[in-house]
């Protein structure tokens, strides 16, 4: 598990409960960081934020899906914009979740784990009416 | 020895002579005595006729006007012809006819029977005007032989003389005189009667004369008169009216002026009459009776046509079928006495403006072609004013627009229906950066940057329906320049007017505000999101936290909810300083150990890669200004520095005096400030980064924060950027005195 934010706390408080939950998880605080760790750790999923400085979110997960190494880890973003028009920027880019912040970091483990579930049975769509159909 | 002394003592001696030749020298004696006493009577007869032919020129050279002629003519001259009546007729202006226009001594019967008659009649009159020479009729006998169609029906005229009226070869018209007797006219009558009529020609003739230049000075000093006061106002209704008031009782008796008004109808501008009272009725009488368009005749016919109307003498019967439709107006007319009648147009570019009439009523008088001509010039002075009022009421109504369009701060523009520009204000200029003269004349496509992007939004409101034109708002680039432009337009049929406003400062604050309203929750979301995650993680049974991560969760808690709280008095600062209420103090404050304070503790904070160094003189004076404040300001900036410097880089926060300021520099080799955007980060709001996507937090209100503490404590800031290579903000304070 891949756990990018350039947001010190909300990293420790994501890492915490996922470990609680039995991920292991690594850590980017940007986006090139972010990059050169799926590349090189081949993560199960990526949590991305959406706002970081230098490289934005969507850009991070663009980049993912063109790189062949990269394509096929699945991302889920977790931002404050929670717009229809972003989620789907955030589908657009590539991603198979998202989660809007603020959110409530102990059912983090259970999305993560829904999303590798609705995969891993092909249901890609299925995942992106849930997110674009709520409220 | 007297004359029949010496007769007789001729006679005495011739006869003493003796001889038979005696009685013939008394014969021939006798004879001469007789020659002698006829000479003697016609030399009286001769000096008594030239003395009466004297008295009859004298009378005449003394007559002045042509009723004096006239006169002269029937008393002196009928005395000098020893006759008994006379009568002077003048040829018609068409040379067709003998109109009598004096008698003297004939019986009344007669001079009412014989009008106008025909040059071309067998009369003796008309063959003397006909062939120019004088026609003698001794007696009654030779009148009824000659002139058998003439019928004088049983009066005592007997002998006649007829005489042509010649000057200078041109015959104005006849002159008879009348005998109670049969006539001998012998050469030496003749030759006197013919003097006689020569006389009274040339009399008549200079009296016509005279009149007419006396008539003809006083309608150039009435036309100059009136061109004067016409020339006084210009408002043409004053105007109009005083031209009336001039023209009664002078050259008619009622005067009236009507011009078309804007939408074509009559409205009646002036009327003059000598009572004042006619005057009140006048005009009560053309509000309660306005006069109808499609009337056949009048002022609405002159209107109409613009054509003269002039009526010598006002046939009663013309009158009387043609206003059988308009009957209030029949009974007006028969209550004004309407006897002769002159309406003509006033007309001004081949257009009709009015109409000027006048009347001739109470007093009887009847209108000439002088008349026609002298109100034909009167109308055409009175055209040129009227126009000249209308030129420059418009003139001055135009100007009124134009200085208003002028002075107003919005763009106008406007454009015929063939979309080319016709009028462009200074605004325009200014807004549009297209001169005057560039964009009049030019299509509106080629003049007005995004002509098409502004006619495509902004559709025109139809003036007719007057209903208001909306605004909106559209991006014009203007000279490389990217400006938000409200355009209203409206549709007037011939064309359109376009009101365009700079609204980019608007717009910019607007757009600062949303993007403040996202960022300012981007900000408080930050915080609040690690804060509910962490208690939310806290409260979690399901799983063993331990001690050191319930003690991480907890100091997350803490420094989250500090910053959640700096964020919101940093809102609430920003809104304080919008105030006049907001105070600081002037207190010596040491500005190195304020900077080394805030720099320990950005250290802490700082992202790795960044490093946060000071540079000071050993010894520093000590500047004024709000220790709490200036604090600020130095975290402001030091954070800013370290935020906008992403790929890392040193911070350096130099100290030292200059021009007898403290002076704060920090430096930062971070991504910069492009020039264009160098004094808008200082203002309320301002984020270069409105679309986030760089997620460098802030509400935008730091270094507006910052800015209005450093002024209020007297000092200065600015900054100084190369986009890509750093930033380098500069603070000036005065030192402590």
């Amino acid at each position: 598990m891949l756990l990018v934010d350039d947001e010190a706390p909300m990293r420790a408080v994501c890492r915490l409960n996922l470990e609680l939950e039995g991920f292991d998880v690594l850590e980017a605080e940007e986006g090139r960081e972010a990059l050169a760790l799926a590349s090189r750790e081949r993560p199960d999923l990526v949590l991305l934020d959406v706002m970081m400085p230098s490289m934005d979110g969507f850009d991070v997960a663009r980049r993912l899906q063109s790189d062949p190494a990269t394509r096929a880890i699945p991302v889920v973003f977790m931002t404050a914009l929670a717009a229809s028009d972003d989620r789907r920027r955030g589908f657009d880019a590539g991603g198979v979740g998202y989660v809007v912040k603020p959110f409530d970091p102990v059912y983090l483990g259970a999305t993560v784990r829904h999303t590798l579930d609705r995969l891993a049975a092909g249901d890609r769509d299925g995942l992106r009416r849930e997110v674009l159909d709520a409220p | 020895m007297t004359r029949r002394d010496w007769r007789r003592h001729t006679l005495a001696a011739l006869i003493a002579v003796g001889g038979p030749g005696l009685i013939t020298l008394l014969a021939r004696e006798k004879r001469a005595r007789d020659a002698a006493a006829r000479d003697r009577r016609r030399a009286e007869a001769s000096a008594r006729a030239a003395e009466r032919l004297q008295r009859a020129a004298e009378a005449l050279s003394r007559a002045v006007s042509p009723a004096d002629v006239l006169d002269a003519v029937l008393t002196s001259g009928v005395a000098a012809a020893e006759a008994r009546a006379g009568m002077i007729a003048e040829l018609s202006e068409d040379g067709t006819e003998l109109i009598p226009i004096a008698w003297r001594g004939f019986p009344p019967e007669l001079s009412e029977r014989w009008g106008r008659f025909p040059v071309a009649a067998a009369y003796p009159m008309s063959e003397a005007v006909r062939t120019g020479e004088p026609v003698f009729i001794r007696s009654r006998e030779e009148l009824d032989a000659r002139y058998p169609t003439l019928a004088m029906g049983p009066d005592t005229t007997y002998a006649n003389v007829c005489l042509p009226l010649i000057v200078d070869d041109v015959t104005i018209g006849g002159l008879v005189f009348s005998f109670d007797s049969d006539q001998e006219f012998d050469e030496r009558r003749r030759a006197l009667k013919i003097a006689l009529a020569r006389q009274a020609a040339q009399a008549l003739q200079r009296a016509r004369m005279f009149e007419a230049v006396r008539e003809a000075e006083g309608r150039v000093s009435f036309l100059a008169e009136a061109s004067e006061l016409l020339s006084r106002s210009l408002e043409y209704e004053v105007q109009m009216q005083r031209l009336a008031d001039l023209a009664v009782p002078h050259l008619a008796d009622w005067c009236t002026v009507d011009v078309l008004n804007e939408s074509g109808e009559i409205e009646r501008v002036a009327v003059a009459h000598e009572d004042p009272e006619e005057v009140a009725w006048g005009w009560e009488v053309h509000r309660r009776v306005p006069p109808r368009p499609d009337s056949l005749l009048g002022v609405p016919y002159v209107l109409r046509t613009g054509e003269a109307e002039f009526l010598p003498e006002v046939p009663r019967k013309l009158l009387a079928t043609a206003l059988e439709s308009e009957p209030e107006l029949a009974e007006i007319l028969e209550r004004v006495g309407v006897r002769s009648w002159i309406c003509v147009p006033l007309k001004g570019h081949g257009r009709v403006l009015g109409a000027l009439t006048l009347v001739g009523a109470e007093s009887g008088r009847i209108f000439t072609n002088a008349d026609l001509e002298l109100a034909k010039a009167l109308a055409s002075r009175a055209s040129l004013a009227i126009e000249n009022a209308l030129l420059y009421r418009e003139a001055e109504r135009r100007a009124d627009a134009a200085r208003a369009l002028t002075y107003v701060g919005d763009a106008v523009v406007l454009v015929d229906s063939d979309e080319v520009v016709r009028y462009w204000n200074r605004a325009a200029e200014l807004l549009l950066q297209v001169g005057r003269d560039d964009a009049l004349g030019a299509r509106a496509a080629d003049a007005v940057p995004g002509w098409d992007a502004l006619t495509a939004h902004a559709v025109p409101a139809d003036a007719s329906t007057g209903k208001r034109a909306r605004a909106v708002t559209v991006p014009v680039v203007v000279a490389g320049v990217e400006l938000w432009l409200s355009v209203a337009a409206v549709d007037f049929g011939d064309g359109s007017v376009y009101a365009l406003r700079d609204r980019t400062e608007e717009r910019v604050l607007e757009q600062a505000r949303t993007d403040f309203v996202a960022t300012a929750s981007h900000e408080l979301r930050t915080p609040l999101a690690a804060v509910y995650g962490s208690v939310r993680t806290l409260q979690r049974d399901d799983a063993e936290l331990g001690d050191e991560n319930r003690e991480l969760l907890l100091s997350i808690i803490e420094r989250e909810t500090e910053r959640l709280t700096e964020i919101v008095s940093q809102i609430l600062l920003a809104d304080q300083l919008g105030s006049d209420s907001f105070r600081v103090d002037a207190e010596a404050c040491d500005l190195k150990l304020l900077t080394e304070e805030v720099v320990r503790a950005a250290r802490v904070r700082a992202p790795k890669g960044i490093e946060v160094e000071v540079e000071a003189p050993p010894a520093l004076p000590l500047v004024r200004g709000d220790e709490d404040k200036l604090r600020q300001v130095l975290v402001n900036l030091v954070e800013n520095a370290i935020k906008y410097s992403p790929e890392g880089g040193n911070v350096v926060i130099r100290l030292e005096v200059s021009n007898g300021n403290g002076r704060i520099v920090v430096r930062d080799r971070g991504i910069g400030i492009a020039p264009a955007d160098q004094q808008r980060i200082f203002e309320k709001f301002t984020r270069l980064d409105p679309g986030l996507s760089r997620g460098v937090g802030g509400t935008g209100l730091g270094l507006y924060i910052t800015r209005e503490l450093i002024a209020r404590m007297g000092g200065t800031i600015s900054v100084d950027s190369v986009p890509g290579s750093g930033s380098t903000f500069i603070v000036e304070l005065p030192v402590q005195a």
